[in-house]
Order: structure tokens, then C-alpha cells, then sequence
């Protein structure tokens, strides 16, 4: 039986934002890298989960995820991400992540060097969702990152606000990302935050051996971008996972992601994940992520 | 290790261009001079005449004054028409070849909120002025297109331009720097300039009030003049050398005794500016006269590092060595001394000398403000780009370097002019040669 996917696009509301590296929204896990922000709808491993803080409420199991990923030039990343029910009243989340931004050679005006400069990033997340009515689900996130300089630090928050309609093997989902104060706090020059609205829809097909999602995302200096995604199992523990998602802003990232899971690995329903993304010349990305619940 | 040789022949020197190397002739001008079309003597067309009819220079410019002055609530500052007929009488006398006549303006002032006095050359129009906003004035250059000099830069009066502090955002507005008005040597100003950041060139000239246009011998009986190495004596060539810091700056005694001095490194001309790989650069100085040199002088980074005593008195010396070169950037000018006093100073050679280890790097890091985009050099690339990126991968700004071997300046500002944030960003800098294109990578940090 063929299921009919009807999309509804919500209202988007016009708001002054800029572009501005948020450093909780960039990627550190396997399907963040696949799926780009199209892992907020299409992603159902805890890792993915905790990005869309509507979907908490229908984890029904404690979860642990970690990940790692390999960026370009000696940058690297990673985060750790935990789920509890809380019995009827919904379910939290924490999540805590780490980029160490390697190092920079120093030097002076006129190119004396200046020895070895080093920085990192680090984020906290704290999420909590709840399902109504068995079918409605409502979320809330709140972030802050701060990035530490040899010779000062910048910090901020954000929140992401979501809501999902889920029945059967057809969901939908609205949220807003990243809505909060200018970016950084502690720093003459900041900037509104790049708040982006994203509507989309995900169903599943084959008794869930195939599942896609279609979503769009608004980011003002971006402008709109679709994430598309698609996930397929061969094998009962083994799926294959392509997302696509062009952004013009990011020129040389490839528009397509791609991915691997093995699942259900063991008695604690073990998963791990890798995922993989060209950007050109810059280089390439891949991550490690693995899943556990119980 | 510094090898030396001195070439002595005879000096087969000519009255008017000299010629000591196959690309460019040395052209003799002088660059600073007035007449009743402000608080000189006498009119432009007569000026210029005396200039390459008496005087004998290649170049002659009249600069008058443009900055509101007045002497007893007379004006003598020079009046928009007069500028536009100083303008025609400089074409109309400018024979290619032959004479060059410049039509330039002093702009600034040196009263006390004044910042000194710019000449600027074959502008449009006059400055509106504003004798006290300096970066206004650099701005307005940049806007002109034309060449600028710093004249008598004394840091004692008010004629130091605010101590000639660096603006990197201001950099080729100013292009050579007085190291002689009439009688009065500003050798400390020149190298000064050259430490604050400034890449600027010498010259020396005679700031003319009277009829003497060309030819006027100071209190210490030289005749300060400016050596210009172009291709060819046509009006383009001297505005594209003077641009270029192709200059040489001079004192002559008698007039006929002019000053050829030369310098290389690794073949690229005094005013240039380039980057290469650290290790040994060939420097030569090449300097022929009416008379004996006694001595040449190498400053390395403003400092006479190096010497060289003339054995066999002279009017012709060429002067070869070798210095090794670090990261970072290293200036070379040149100086020469004869038997008889006179003495005459190239602009210098700017290098910024990078490893191979680091193809792409920004100077400084972190960057607060601005920087330079630094990088191992293409052999014979005609064209650099830098790309900067965010951590994300997301688009900052493209900058298409304007010299393929020189550095490329960055504001730290995105494609839409806002200060970017903190934090760390790369750049993709593509080179293309005829047969190659080359693309590297680098990282750098903003902090402030």
C-alpha cells in the first residue's frame, strides 16, 4: 500500500538574522554529517534524536550515544549525549560537546612567528520533551557554547523550540532553531542569531525497511534549502543511509551525505553509525557514532 | 657568505636619462615646485620651459598649493581654474621623449591643527580640503588614483603626518617620502616611514618658489633631484614609475653630475614588493656618475648592514652579495656616497619571505583588525585568489589578489563589510600560471 505524503509548510515569520557560526549547530555526529539538518526529522537513533527536542518525548528508553568526527586542517570534534525518561512527565536530555580547533601559527605584523595558538569550542545542551494525546509531541532545547581564545573566551545561548505530529509510520514536524540573544554575549561585536524555521515530513515504507524524509529549512542569509533523505535497510542490522542538501552559502560541501548503521547489535540494542561528507578542497568529514539503550 | 665585485669603466654618461639597466632609464625630475599660480614665482608655462630648457630635467612637476591658505587675507592657494589650466599647459609642454611636465597640488597644511603637507600628482581635481583629517586626505588619494609624497616630513613642527602612523587601510595611498627639500635632509623621516609600515619611496626635490625651477642649488650647493626608472619618457610611464617606487633620490653637485643607483634582489627593482621562500636572495647595487663613488651602503631593514668601501675611485661600481632571508618581512634600500659629498638613496625592496612548511598564512595571527594573506609563490602565476571560509565551510569573502606574488590584504571583514566573529577560518588560495594551477590551504584565527 502506497502511503500518500502530504506536506504542510508552516508559516515561516520574517525576522532579521545573519549568518554566524553557531558552534552547537555544527555537525558532530554520523547522520548530522549524512543527513545535514535533515537528520531533525529523518534521524531515529538517539544521537539524531536529541537534535530535535520533539522527538525526546517518544524515547521510551534510557540512551547513551557518543560521537566523534574528523573535520578538515586538523580540526576535530565530539560530543556525548544522554536521554531519561522522567516516567509520565516526558523525557530530558543532556548533551555535551568538544572542538578542539587545533593549532595556528602565530606571527607578528611583519611574519616573526609567534609560536603555536590553540583553541577549542565547547557546548552543554539541555533538552525536554513530552507527548499528548499519544501522537503530539512538543519540545524544548537549550544551548550554550563558548569558545576558548589564547587570549580571551566568547560564550552564548540559544534554544530550539519544536513541535511533532507522529501517527503510524507518517510524522511531520515544525521547529524553530537556534532563537535566542545575540551571538556572543561577552563581545562588542555580535550579531542576531542565524534563527532558521524548518517544516517537514518523514515516512516510513515496506514495514519501515525504507524510509524518507522531505524537509525545508529558512535561514535568512542562506535563503531556503530542502534536506532530503532516504534510509534503506538490506540487511535486518545493517542500513544505508543518503542524505541530500545543498546550501549555497557552504559552495564547496557536497550536496550529498553518505552513510552506513549497523543496529541492534547485542542485548542493549547497540548501534553504530559513520558517516561521510565531501567539501572539495577544504577536505572531507567523516564521524563515528555510536548508540546504546536500555 | 657575501660576494663582491666592483666593475670599473669608463663612464660613458650622458646630460639627461641615464641608462644602467636594459628595462628602465633613469629619468631626472624634479617633483616639488610652485609659481604665482600659488605662492611662487612667475607662471607654469614659463616654469616648465626654464625646467627642461635651462635647467635640463627630464621631469618637471608644479605643485601648488591647496589648502585654503592666505598671506595678510590674500589667498595663495590655488584657485580651481587655475589648476585645470596648470592641467592643459602640463599637456600642452609634455613632449614624450622629451620633457614630461606634471600638474600636481600641495594638499594639507602645517599650521597647528594641520598634519602636513601631501603632493599629489595628475589628479582630476582639487582636494576639499580639510587641513586637519588625515585619513580623509588618504582617502581621497586612494579615490584619485594618482601618486602621493610625503614632503618635508619633520617631526618636530606640524608636518609629521600624526607621527606617520601606519594605516594599513592606507597603504598605497602614500607612494614616495621626501628625503630632501631644498636644504633640509629627512633621512630619519624616510626610514621611520619605512619601520611604521609604510611602503614608500625616495625622493628629493627642490621645492621651488623662485625662478629657479629644476636647477636650484641649496645652501649646501647641491641641487636635490629625484631619479625615476621608467621604460620610456612619456607622462604614463612616469605616473606608473612613480606608483611603483621606481625612484632613486639624489643630491648632485655640479648639475651635470647626476646619480644612476640601482638596486635588485633577485632581479625585482628598488619599489617592489614580493614574496618569496626563505633562503638566499642576490642583491645587486649598481650606481654610475659624473664623478668617484667612495662608498655604497646596504640597509637591511633600515639598518647599514652592509658595506662596501670603493678601493679604485670610480664614476662606475656594481656591487653584488648574497643575505640569507627568514620568515617575515625584510626591506632592502640602498645608498651610495661619492668622493665629493653627494649623496643619493633607492626606495627600497620589500620581501615577506615564507616556508614551505606553511603555504598560507596571515600576518599577524591572530588577526584583530587586518592582515595579510601570505604565501609560498607560483613561478611566473599571473593571477592569486584567497577564499575564506568559516569552520563551517561557509563563504566569508573572496579577494582576488591585485599582484600575483604579492600579499593579499584582508580586513577581517565578511562579503557584506561586517566584522567577522572570533574563532578560526581558513583560506583556499588558487594561483594560476599559464600550464598550472595550484591550490593551497591554511588556517588562521580571528581574536580581538
Amino acid at each position: 500500500m502506497k502511503k500518500i505524503i502530504i506536506i504542510s509548510w508552516a508559516v515561516m515569520l520574517a525576522q532579521t538574522v545573519q549568518a554566524q557560526l553557531l558552534y552547537w549547530d555544527m555537525p558532530t555526529t554520523a547522520e548530522q554529517v549524512v543527513f545535514g539538518e535533515g537528520c531533525l526529522l529523518q534521524s531515529r537513533e538517539p544521537q539524531g534524536l536529541l537534535q530535535n527536542p520533539s522527538s525526546l518525548g517518544f524515547i521510551k528508553y534510557r540512551t547513551l550515544s557518543a560521537s566523534g568526527i574528523q573535520w578538515w586542517q586538523e580540526v576535530y570534534g565530539g560530543s556525548a549525549s544522554a536521554a531519561l525518561p522522567v516516567r509520565r512527565y516526558g523525557t530530558a536530555s543532556f548533551s555535551l560537546g568538544y572542538w578542539s580547533l587545533g593549532t595556528v601559527s602565530g606571527y607578528t605584523e611583519d611574519g616573526q612567528p609567534m609560536g603555536t595558538l590553540q583553541s577549542q569550542a565547547s557546548n552543554l545542551g539541555l533538552g525536554y520533551g513530552l507527548v499528548m494525546a499519544d501522537a503530539w509531541g512538543l519540545g524544548l532545547n537549550l544551548k550554550a557554547s563558548r569558545l576558548n581564545l589564547p587570549d580571551r573566551y566568547d560564550w552564548g545561548w540559544s534554544s530550539d523550540i519544536a513541535l511533532m505530529y507522529k501517527r503510524g509510520l507518517l510524522s511531520g514536524s515544525l521547529m524553530v532553531k537556534d532563537l535566542g540573544p545575540d551571538y556572543p554575549r561577552n563581545n562588542d561585536i555580535r550579531y542576531p542569531q542565524n534563527t532558521a524555521y524548518v517544516a517537514g515530513v518523514r515516512a516510513e515504507y515496506l514495514a519501515g525497511k525504507v524510509s524518507g524524509s522531505v524537509q525545508y529549512n529558512i535561514r535568512k542569509e542562506e535563503g531556503g534549502y530542502p534536506s532530503l533523505s532516504l534510509e534503506s535497510y538490506p540487511l535486518t542490522s545493517l542500513s544505508l543511509k543518503i542524505g541530500y542538501e545543498k546550501i549555497p552559502e557552504l559552495a564547496d560541501r557536497s550536496p550529498l551525505g553518505l552513510g552506513m548503521e549497523l543496529k541492534k547489535l547485542g542485548r542493549r540494542d547497540l548501534s553504530v553509525a559513520y558517516g561521510y561528507r565531501s567539501y572539495g578542497d577544504l577536505g572531507n568529514i567523516q564521524a563515528l557514532s555510536m548508540g546504546i539503550s536500555f | 657568505m657575501k660576494m663582491m665585485i666592483q666593475t670599473t669603466a669608463l663612464c660613458l654618461f650622458l646630460l639627461g636619462a641615464g641608462k644602467i639597466n636594459a628595462e628602465y632609464k633613469c629619468f631626472y625630475g624634479n617633483l616639488h615646485a610652485h609659481t604665482s599660480y600659488s605662492d611662487g614665482e612667475s607662471t607654469p608655462d614659463t616654469a616648465f620651459a626654464y625646467a627642461r630648457d635651462v635647467a635640463g630635467v627630464d621631469i618637471q612637476a608644479l605643485t601648488e598649493h591647496n589648502n585654503g591658505g592666505s598671506f595678510s587675507g590674500v589667498s595663495y592657494s590655488i584657485t580651481p581654474e587655475h589648476y585645470q589650466n596648470l592641467r592643459l599647459i602640463a599637456d600642452t609642454i609634455t613632449a614624450p621623449g622629451r620633457f614630461v611636465a606634471l600638474a600636481g597640488q600641495e594638499v594639507g597644511s602645517i599650521g597647528s591643527s594641520g598634519f602636513g603637507h601631501i603632493n599629489v600628482w595628475e589628479a582630476p581635481g582639487l582636494w576639499p580640503y580639510n587641513n586637519s583629517d588625515l585619513l580623509g586626505c588618504y582617502s581621497w588619494i586612494l579615490d584619485q588614483g594618482c601618486p602621493a609624497m610625503y614632503c618635508h616630513p619633520d617631526s618636530s613642527w606640524n608636518s609629521n603626518f600624526n607621527d606617520l602612523y601606519y594605516y594599513q587601510d592606507y597603504d598605497r595611498a602614500m607612494d614616495l617620502i621626501e628625503i630632501i627639500n631644498s636644504s633640509t635632509l629627512y633621512e630619519d623621516a624616510y626610514l621611520r616611514a619605512l619601520e611604521r609600515g609604510w611602503h614608500v619611496g625616495a625622493s628629493a626635490n627642490q621645492d621651488n618658489h623662485r625662478r629657479d625651477w629644476g636647477n636650484r642649488v641649496n645652501s649646501y650647493g647641491n641641487i636635490p633631484l629625484t631619479g625615476i626608472w621608467a621604460d620610456t619618457l612619456t607622462k604614463p610611464a612616469v605616473l606608473e614609475a612613480l606608483q611603483s617606487r621606481r625612484t632613486t633620490a639624489m643630491e648632485v653637485s655640479p648639475a651635470s653630475d647626476r646619480i644612476n643607483l640601482l638596486l635588485s634582489v633577485d632581479d625585482r627593482y628598488q619599489g617592489e614588493h614580493f614574496i618569496r621562500q626563505e633562503g638566499t636572495v642576490k642583491i645587486m647595487i649598481q650606481a654610475s656618475a659624473g664623478s668617484d663613488f667612495a662608498s655604497l651602503y646596504l640597509y637591511t631593514n633600515g639598518i647599514p648592514e652592509d658595506t662596501f668601501k670603493v678601493v679604485q675611485a670610480s664614476p662606475m661600481v656594481t656591487w653584488e652579495l648574497e643575505k640569507n632571508i627568514g620568515l617575515g618581512t625584510v626591506y632592502y634600500h640602498a645608498k651610495a656616497l661619492q668622493s665629493d659629498g653627494d649623496r643619493a638613496w633607492t626606495s627600497p625592496v620589500h620581501i615577506d619571505g615564507v616556508s614551505e612548511k606553511n603555504p598560507v598564512v596571515t600576518w599577524p595571527t591572530p588577526i584583530k583588525n587586518y592582515a595579510r594573506i601570505v604565501f609560498t609563490p607560483l613561478p611566473a602565476a599571473v593571477s592569486v585568489k584567497a577564499v575564506i571560509y568559516d569552520l563551517s565551510g561557509k563563504l566569508v569573502k573572496e579577494i582576488i589578489g591585485s599582484q600575483p606574488d604579492q600579499p593579499i590584504g584582508w580586513n577581517g571583514k565578511d562579503a557584506k563589510g561586517r566584522q567577522v566573529l572570533n574563532g578560526v577560518y581558513f583560506i583556499r588560495l588558487e594561483q594560476k600560471s599559464a600550464t598550472e594551477t595550484r591550490v593551497s590551504l591554511g588556517k588562521t584565527m580571528v581574536s580581538r
